[in-house]
């Protein structure tokens, strides 16, 4: 058995806004999920 | 003692291997043929395998739980651990709620067509003052305050010197108090050089541009009043940026690419062109999202409505360019990144989703969703020049914690919960809809059938 991902931290998300610690990798301007369904697209 | 998480999905994929994910903790874990039987028991009757080499790996990373836990109430404080935050503030100004561009499938609600008075700054200050100082009566020892100031529009570069001069003011007044973060959504079109180095030594460094694909298809839809494409101007802003880097410079730049029916085909080209032009640079990264059908006061949107993807096709679509977008940077795809394809565990669905953040147009107008500016009919209220905020008897429903919603039933026995935390809530909201799915245990089965399958 391969563990692929690890169990994420969500308590790192908890923490300020720096881009490096965001779930989404995606800094300030949008959600802190994966999706980016509702990241701002203009 | 302990069980099996309710969050686990099991897929058998094409090779016979066994793919495990787990939505409340993102894990995934890969068992090969001979052990799949083994590992299906030790799922069921976990206490019969303690010693087994498999159980701590299962263990940490959320497929097994001990039997006291409960799931649902951890993703819960989760949720509002950061929905109610008081050492967070966060703004989105609106500094131009005008844009040099005439996208017809701008989601802004409404354009009003100005640009935001000194007021509206004052007002906004002062708002953060008073933040500040409710935070630090109530925790006179507490740590700085996260500030994150947001830079929106409309087109804000529009507004660019105005910017430079708030972002001053911001660094001078609240330095000491908080840690402040900035990052702006910007067409390109005045992203020269020269604009990218004030802006990150204003410490806006996190940015976003958007493409809507091939130079044809981009110059269609993200073209000036006059009719003219952007497509040439925004490269060249790019290469221009590049080519005067410091690698030393800290900052996220991202690529966002809209794509639709008619436009995705000639995507990859454009991912191949933007590598070329930046490399493996952490610092920069691709995207892609469909466009979204979002209601607005205008009817540019019908327009190209059979050209837009439904939500299940535009997610497949997009996963298919992120594996594309990781090879091409070599990035692993595992990696938490927005490119991934299997949802990872989030503490809220939208950056609008809490009690901290508040949208602030030119007007002063206060939005609780970046969809719906540009109209004080869909505000939740007004900023005053003292700092105060008139709410509005909406402000209810969208700053009410998503386990306080009373139609929030189904998505509480949903095992997509920890990754979407109810979706959109302007959906929720305006639609009325009390399961606003992107993610669905459906597409979940069939993602991890399309990308863990072996040739």
């Amino acid at each position: 058995m391969e563990i692929v991902r690890q169990a994420v931290d969500l308590n790192e998300c908890l923490e300020g806004f720096d881009c490096e610690s965001y779930s989404a990798s995606l800094g300030g301007f949008c959600c802190k999920n994966s999706s980016g369904f509702c990241c701002k697209g203009c | 003692m302990y069980k099996e998480s309710y969050y686990n999905f099991k897929e058998v994929v094409n090779s016979g291997d066994t793919v495990l994910y787990n939505t409340r903790t993102g894990a995934i874990a890969v068992v090969e043929p001979k052990f799949k039987d083994k590992v299906n028991e030790m799922l069921a009757c976990p206490d019969s395998y303690q010693e087994d080499e498999f159980f701590q790996p299962l263990l940490a990373n959320g497929f097994l739980i001990p039997n006291e836990m409960n799931e649902l109430q951890k993703i819960k404080e989760s949720y509002e651990k950061e929905f109610k935050r008081k050492d967070a503030i966060a703004v989105v100004l609106l500094p131009a709620e005008l844009c040099n561009f005439t996208c017809e499938y701008c989601f802004v609600y409404n354009y009003k067509g100005k640009v935001m008075e000194q007021e509206t700054y004052d007002g906004i200050t002062r708002y953060i003052e008073h933040k500040i100082e409710q935070y630090y009566q109530e925790y006179p020892n507490g740590k700085k305050i996260d500030l994150r100031i947001s830079w929106f529009g409309g087109e804000p570069l529009l507004e660019r010197d105005t910017i430079f001069k708030y972002m001053e003011l911001i660094e001078e007044r609240f330095s000491d108090s908080c840690m402040i973060w900035s990052d702006i959504v910007t067409n390109g079109y005045y992203l020269t050089s020269e604009v990218f180095k004030k802006l990150l030594a204003h410490k806006i460094n996190v940015l976003q541009v958007t493409f809507d694909g091939a130079k044809e298809d981009h110059n269609k839809t993200r073209c000036l009043h006059n009719g003219e494409g952007s497509y040439d101007t925004l490269i060249a802003n790019i290469k221009d940026i590049v080519a005067n880097l410091n690698p030393n410079e800290k900052f996220r730049f991202a690529f966002r690419i809209n794509f639709m029916k008619n436009t995705y085909k000639k995507i990859y080209g454009l991912i191949d062109e933007l590598h070329d032009i930046v490399g493996d640079d952490p610092r920069f990264f691709v995207y892609c999202r469909p466009v979204y059908n979002f209601e607005t006061k205008r009817d540019t949107m019908n327009q190209l409505i059979d050209n837009i993807f439904t939500i299940e096709d535009g997610l497949k679509q997009q996963n298919d360019f992120s594996y594309y977008i990781d090879k091409k940077f070599n990035r692993v795809h595992v990696e938490r990144s927005v490119n991934d394809y299997l949802p990872i565990p989030t503490v809220q669905w939208c950056s609008e989703d809490n009690e901290y953040s508040i949208i602030v147009g030119a007007d002063a107008s206060v939005y609780s969703c970046d969809s719906l500016i540009g109209d004080e009919s869909v505000s939740i209220g007004k900023m005053l020049s003292d700092g105060t905020i008139q709410f509005k008897e909406n402000v209810k429903e969208w700053k009410t914690s998503f386990f306080e919603l009373e139609n929030n039933k189904e998505c509480l026995k949903c095992r997509c919960l920890p990754a979407c935390l109810g979706c959109c809530r302007r959906e929720r909201i305006m639609d009325k809809r009390s399961k606003p799915c992107l993610f669905t245990e459906q597409s979940i089965k069939e993602t991890i059938q399309k990308f863990f399958a072996k040739a």
